[in-house]
Order: structure tokens, then C-alpha cells, then sequence
């Protein structure tokens, strides 16, 4: 079973199940770690770095529950008119999501890829459709969809995550609530904490 | 200095118990080997060549004495006894086990301090000039911007996950004492006709392999504006610096490559989106984050003057030691004095938890509370009173802390290199105290002469901007070591340049001392070291250097294509 997590809001969390191989699926159980060696160091790791890293070349899922995602480039492509079916697409890393300014309308998810956990684009793409275009419709993570990358993915304005396949879905619904409370501003419009001008007119209002 | 309050706590509480939950779920086989990497990095932890290291940030170098007990206590409890100040003016555990980690950031959380993204490809701890507030040549006191910078930066979700690490760093002073132009993102500070603090911007600096001075992108930038412009910098670099080689990672590649007016522009245009914005700062916000740092309760009564001179001419070391470790304050009766962590024989930037202790007495003694940490990897007490010179300078000694040698040849900055580290090619500490050795006789002569030792080519020892810098290189699995000369980063900042070919271990300290010979036949009178290099030219001291050595051998393609 794949699951799909919707942050309806910050303590509402539902759960969607949706067919196996839906997502990005469980990876081989990693292995337990053995406590001596790492408290022993792990000597010269110079000969194991590599330097170059893959670049991601095809998103990690094709489908969403009405239909298939369609590439930034064939939406674009697309006549704008037939606006009937509601639509979603995939986001590449490498996209450039200003490329859908005026382009939004009949767009019900954008999905957003996280090729690898690491690579931190998807959540500046997120933060651009959200604050930027004012994207209102669901914008989904996938691929390496992590425990412990949720609640960053959320603050960037992310409302719905496919989850890795062996990702613990009770764990990752209580994610959410790791901080009781952010620092800056950032795409979910959460409230925050840092003196700024716009908090001070939000206090004063 | 800044004090918590209830919601600063919550968020340092919250990271612990999150950080105790993934280790938890790491080693129950939850979370893979590859994935926790970046999870414990980012709370400061490597693995390093003999056991896990934790690092500690100490934002801007500034301790209270009740968190430098902790510092000790730390020490004590889970380490061997003893830290290590790094050159980005925080503190490492060598040897802690990974278990214990969350408990140590408990411990650190109890006063006020963590290990919030001291690692991984984040926002890291920022820094700043040792002497803010106190420097005789500051336009504007940088820590109170630093720390908004801090808590704006502190788990900023969208830049969590950057193609690699991000340094920034402060100056508000006319000699640079923070090296801030080899930062990834760098803060001028001055006031503009109307008092108003702008801050000209520079972005791109570094050391490492692509050593880069940074260049200005942004000047007279509005100080309510500093963090929209950052998320502007910010989000241009996240979106496009490049993720396929992590050598060609950091942000001065991606300016490097569209060279800096064109950066700059891309900024500008993201910049007009978020000027104005949510990240605006409020205009009392300056005001209220100045109130932290104020000024302590300063003596006005006499100097003391007059006991200091009487003490200097009847004892020529404290007379040395005035000299070398007290800087001018901005107010006469004052000095700021700096606690040498650069003994013979121990390793640079090293201190016991004994030490530890006894440095928070003598700051809770003579300088309101409060400790400095240098990225010199020095400590500082910033506000003592002239007429206390003596009688602190009598406690260091018994202390064994009274090494009169603040920017001396003998004042190394040096990485822990290949006793520690899982990425050096070659030893740094041996070297370093060979070096400080051999010219510890001549030092004092020789003057004000900035040695910096990286153990290898990343430049965590800062070599690339060492008065004379030394790398350890790796050839055929022996360690080599390249000497460079001219890097400099006070009133303006060179890169150093490689003299010479690398040379085997045993003939570092002779080689340099060959290069300080030279100086010393050939200065001219008052001129320092570096002067003296710019002068009469690096070749020069090539020359004088190398010429005589019969050990130097050619260096392999590899190191070829490391310079």
C-alpha cells in the first residue's frame, strides 16, 4: 500500500491509501548499525567520497488518483481551453516553476519531486508556487518523501506527501509537530516569531 | 549577550527531543546509514577517524562563563577531558560516543546553547569579529544583527537542504578581524549619512579548493532589509548552484560562472519580489536586539595606568605579554585581552575542562561574564580593566595560559589534520608544533606573522590567507606539504600563493624558518612580515626558501592540479 498524507491543517493530518507502487517503494531494510565500529571512528574515508553525484532524469511517479501527471513542458504545451478534467503535473528539480505564472488555472496538483532526500530545490519550487504564483491547489511531495524532512516540506507550503514505502506513517504524522514554533516566515504563512515588520502590523491589527 | 527567552528555549528543547528521536530510530535500523548523515551533521556530529565528534555552536564566538562551565563539564563527562576552539569560533568534542550525543545537547540546551547546523549543506554558525563591541575601530557593533541572522537561519525550512555548506559572517570595523571576505556570504557594516545602519554585501568567498576573495554584489543595503535580501541570495543559489559535483558546490562556483554583476542582477530580480515582504524587519527591531549587547557597567575611575608601566619595566614578560595580548579598547581604561591557546606542545585551539573552569573564574573575575572565542582559535576576555592587567596576568601564569604570543609566528591556526580527521591527507598538530619549535626564540623579533596549517586541501586551517600558509598534500600515501606565502585578510584580504614544491614533513619548520631568515636580514625598519613579502616580492622568498633545500622533489600530476 502507498501512502498519501494531507495536512488539511497544522493538527489535521488524513491518511490516503492508495495502490501499492503507487509512490516511491520501501528499500531494502537497512541494516542495524553496529555501535563499536561507529564509536571507533571510521578511519580514512577519503577513497569513498565520490565526487559526482546522478542528476535525476524521469520523475519518480507517473499517476495521481484522476490520471496521469503531466511533464511542465507538455502542460504548457497544452491548450489551455479544455479545462474539464482537473489536471496534475510534475515538477523536476530542475523546473522552473515561474514557468507556470498565468498557467495555474485548471492545475489541482503539482507535484513536486525530491529525487533524493538531499536535494533541496523542491522546496524553493514549492515556496515560489505558493508565495509567489499563489498556487491554491494541493502541492504534493514525492520521491524521497522522508519522516524527517516533513515538516520542512510543510512550512515551504508542500500540503500532501507520498511517503516512501517504508516510511512509519503514525511517525510521520507526528512530524508535524516537531517545533512548537518557527523562527521565520515561510510559505505556509504560519505564524512566527522573528520581529518583523509584518508581525508587528499583524500584533497591532 | 542575547538571552533566551521562553519561545528561543522551546525551539533549542524541541531540536533535542527530535534529535533523541531519530537517533533512537537510527539505531533500531529505521533510518539508514545514508539517510541519518545528513540528520547528525546537521546537529554538529561527524565521524571522524577515531570516534564521533560533536561540534558545538558558539554564535559569533561569544560565551557566558556559565556556559563555558558547561563547556568544561562536557569535557569531563563525555570527552577526555578537553575541547577544541575551531576557526569558526566554535567548540569540538573529539571523542564522544553517538548514543550519548542528545544527552550532551541537553546538557547545552540547559544554557542556552546547541548544535543547531554546525554541519551539513545549511546556513551554518555565523561569525564575527572577536572584538565586536568593544574594537577601537568599529563603525557598528555586528552582533546584533549576527544574531537575528542566527535565529532567522535556525531551521529555515527552505534552505535546509543547499547544494553545500553556506558561512556568513559579519565585519563592522575597519581591519577585518572575522576574514569575512572569504565567507560564502559577507556583512560590511557601516552608517550611512543619517545613521542609519547599510551593509554592503559580498557573496562568493572561500577557501577550500577554489580559494575566491568575495566579491561586493549589493552596496548600501537598508539594515530592515538584510534578510530579505539574504533569502534572495539564498534562494538564487538553492534554485541553480550546482548539485552534480559537490567540489564545484559552493555558492562562489555558481558565481564564478556567471561572474558577479550577472549573480548580482539574478539576486536584484528575486530581491524585488522579496523586498518589502514578510522578512522586513521591524524598525525597533535594531534598537531592541542592541539592548542585549550594551555596554557592561564600565569603571570610569582612574587607568591604572601608572601601576601597568610600574609592572612592565620591573617584569619584561608581562611587559611582553601587554604588548602582544592586549588589544586596544575603545575605552582607554580598558583593554581586551586574549588568552593564547597556542603553548608549546599542545595542540592549537586545544583546552582542558580545568582550564575551561578557570578561564569562566577569571571572566566572571575581571571581564563582566563573558568569553570570546577568536577564529584565531584564541580566547578573549574583552573587558578588563587596565588597572586588573596585572593581577589577571598572575592568574594566567599560574594557569600556565600567559603565552605572549597573540599573532606571532608561534600563534598557529591549524586544523586537528590527520590525527582526527577522516578527510585530511597528512598531519597538521606535528607540524604545527614543529614549526612553533623552531622559531619560538625568534618570534617575538620577528613580529606580527599570521601561520595557518590545513591538512588538507578543504582549508579548514585557513592556509590560503596565512601571512604564510602550509597544506598537507597527499603523494602516493605519504604526506607532502605545500608552503604558501602572501594570503593576508586584515585591512584587505590576498590570497596566499604556492612557493616552492611540496616538501616531506621534517622540512616544514626549516623551510619556513629559511622564509623568516630572509625577512629578518631584509626588512625595513617598523615592516612587518607581510609588507616585507609584498615589497621585495613572493620569489623572492622562494628563493631564500627553497635554493638550499636538496629534499624538494616534483610534485606529482595530482598536486599539480590541486594548485
Amino acid at each position: 500500500m502507498s501512502i498519501l498524507l494531507k495536512l488539511l491543517s497544522s493538527n489535521d493530518v488524513v491518511t490516503l491509501a492508495l495502490p501499492e507502487g503507487a509512490f516511491r517503494p520501501a528499500p531494502a531494510p537497512n541494516p542495524l548499525p553496529n555501535m563499536e565500529l561507529i564509536n571507533q571512528g571510521q578511519g580514512d574515508v577519503r577513497s569513498l567520497i565520490r565526487p559526482n553525484v546522478k542528476q535525476p532524469e524521469a520523475p519518480s511517479v507517473a499517476a495521481w488518483e484522476y490520471g496521469t501527471l503531466l511533464t511542465l513542458a507538455d502542460w504548457l504545451e497544452r491548450d489551455a481551453a479544455n479545462a474539464d478534467v482537473p489536471v496534475g503535473i510534475v515538477l523536476m528539480p530542475t523546473d522552473d516553476p515561474l514557468a507556470l505564472a498565468g498557467r495555474l488555472d485548471g492545475l489541482a496538483v503539482i507535484a513536486v519531486e525530491f529525487a533524493k532526500f538531499s536535494d533541496g530545490r523542491g522546496y524553493s519550487i514549492a515556496t515560489l508556487l505558493r508565495s509567489r504564483l499563489g498556487f491554491k491547489g494541493e502541492i504534493r511531495a514525492v520521491g524521497d518523501v522522508l519522516i524527517d524532512q516533513l515538516f520542512a516540506m510543510a512550512r515551504c507550503g508542500i500540503d500532501s506527501f507520498a511517503l516512501r514505502g517504508d516510511q512509519d506513517v503514525e511517525t510521520a504524522k507526528r512530524a508535524f509537530e516537531t517545533f512548537p514554533t518557527v523562527y521565520q516566515w515561510a510559505a505556509d504563512e504560519r505564524d512566527f516569531v522573528l520581529a518583523t515588520q509584518a508581525n508587528l502590523e499583524r500584533a497591532a491589527a | 549577550m542575547y538571552i533566551y527567552n521562553a519561545i528561543d528555549q522551546s525551539i533549542v528543547d524541541a531540536r533535542v527531543k527530535q534529535f533523541a528521536d531519530q537517533t533512537e530510530r537510527y539505531l533500531s535500523g529505521r533510518i539508514s546509514e545514508d539517510e541519518f548523515k545528513p540528520l547528525r551533521l546537521q546537529n554538529g556530529v561527524y565521524v571522524e577517524r577515531h570516534s564521533p565528534l560533536l561540534r558545538v555552536a558558539i554564535p559569533y564566538g561569544l560565551l557566558s562563563s556559565r556556559q563555558m562551565r558547561m563547556l568544561a563539564h562536557i569535557g569531563r563527562k563525555y570527552d577526555r577531558d578537553f575541547g577544541h576552539f575551531t576557526t569558526r569560533q566554535n567548540i569540538q568534542f573529539n571523542w564522544v560516543k553517538l548514543e550519548q550525543v542528545h544527552e550532551i545537547l541537553a546538557d547545552l540546551a540547559s544554557v542556552q546553547m546547541h548544535a543547531i547546523q554546525t554541519s551539513g549543506s545549511c546556513i551554518r554558525n555565523v561569525t564575527t569579529d572577536h572584538l565586536a563591541g568593544v574594537a577601537h575601530d568599529e563603525r557598528v557593533d555586528p552582533r546584533p544583527l549576527a544574531e537575528l541572522m542566527r535565529q532567522w537561519s535556525t531551521l529555515n525550512p527552505e534552505f535546509a537542504f543547499l547544494p553545500r555548506k553556506f558561512k556568513v559572517a559579519y565585519n563592522g570595523a575597519a581591519e577585518d578581524r572575522a576574514a569575512s571576505e572569504v565567507h560564502d556570504l559577507a556583512f560590511d557594516l557601516y552608517r550611512d549619512e543619517a545613521g542609519e545602519v547599510r551593509l554592503t554585501v559580498k557573496v562568493g568567498g572561500g577557501q577550500g579548493r577554489t580559494p575566491r576573495v568575495a566579491p561586493v554584489i549589493k552596496t548600501g543595503l537598508h539594515w530592515r532589509d538584510m534578510l530579505s535580501y539574504t533569502e534572495a541570495v539564498l534562494r538564487t543559489y538553492n534554485r541553480w548552484g550546482r548539485r552534480d559535483n559537490i567540489y564545484k558546490a559552493r555558492i562562489k562556483i555558481l558565481v564564478d560562472a556567471l561572474g558577479s554583476e550577472r549573480f548580482g542582477e539574478e539576486v536584484e530580480q528575486e530581491f524585488a519580489h522579496v523586498q518589502g515582504g514578510p522578512a522586513t524587519l521591524a524598525a525597533s527591531e535594531l534598537e531592541r536586539m542592541t539592548a542585549f549587547f550594551g555596554a557592561p557597567a564600565y569603571h570610569s575611575a582612574a587607568s591604572g595606568d601608572q601601576d601597568e608601566a610600574r609592572h612592565r619595566l620591573s617584569d619584561p614578560r608581562f611587559n611582553a605579554w601587554v604588548k602582544r595580548n592586549v588589544a586596544k579598547h575603545k575605552r582607554d581604561n580598558y583593554g581586551a585581552v586574549t588568552i593564547s591557546l597556542k603553548p608549546l606542545g599542545i595542540a592549537p585551539g586545544d583546552a582542558t575542562s580545568d582550564q575551561m573552569d578557570a578561564i569562566a573564574d577569571l571572566a566572571d573575575r575581571f571581564s563582566f561574564g563573558q568569553i570570546r572565542v577568536s577564529h584565531h582559535q584564541n580566547l578573549v576576555l574583552a573587558d578588563v580593566a587596565r588597572s586588573d592587567l596585572w593581577a589577571l596576568y598572575q592568574a594566567l601564569e599560574a594557569l600556565g595560559l600567559s603565552e605572549s604570543n597573540v599573532g606571532l609566528a608561534t600563534d598557529i591556526i591549524c586544523c586537528p589534520g590527520g590525527d582526527y580527521c577522516a578527510l585530511a591527507n597528512a598531519k597538521s598538530i606535528p607540524v604545527a608544533a614543529a614549526v612553533q619549535e623552531t622559531l619560538a626564540a625568534k618570534a617575538q623579533d620577528i613580529g606580527t606573522l599570521a601561520i595557518k596549517m590545513s591538512g588538507c586541501i578543504n582549508a579548514c586551517g585557513h592556509h590560503h590567507v596565512g601571512h604564510i600558509g602550509i597544506l598537507g598534500v597527499d603523494k602516493k600515501d605519504e604526506e607532502w606539504y605545500q608552503i604558501l606565502i602572501g594570503g593576508r585578510t586584515d585591512t584587505k584580504t590576498a590570497l596566499g600563493q604556492i612557493v616552492g614544491k611540496a616538501i616531506p614533513r621534517e622540512a616544514v619548520a626549516p623551510t619556513i624558518e629559511r622564509m623568516t631568515d630572509f625577512y629578518l636580514e631584509n626588512r625595513n625598519s617598523g615592516e612587518l612580515f607581510i609588507d616585507a613579502v609584498e615589497r621585495l616580492g613572493k620569489a623572492a622568498f622562494h628563493d631564500a626558501a627553497f635554493q638550499a633545500d636538496p629534499t624538494q622533489t616534483p610534485p606529482s600530476p595530482k598536486i599539480q592540479e590541486a594548485n
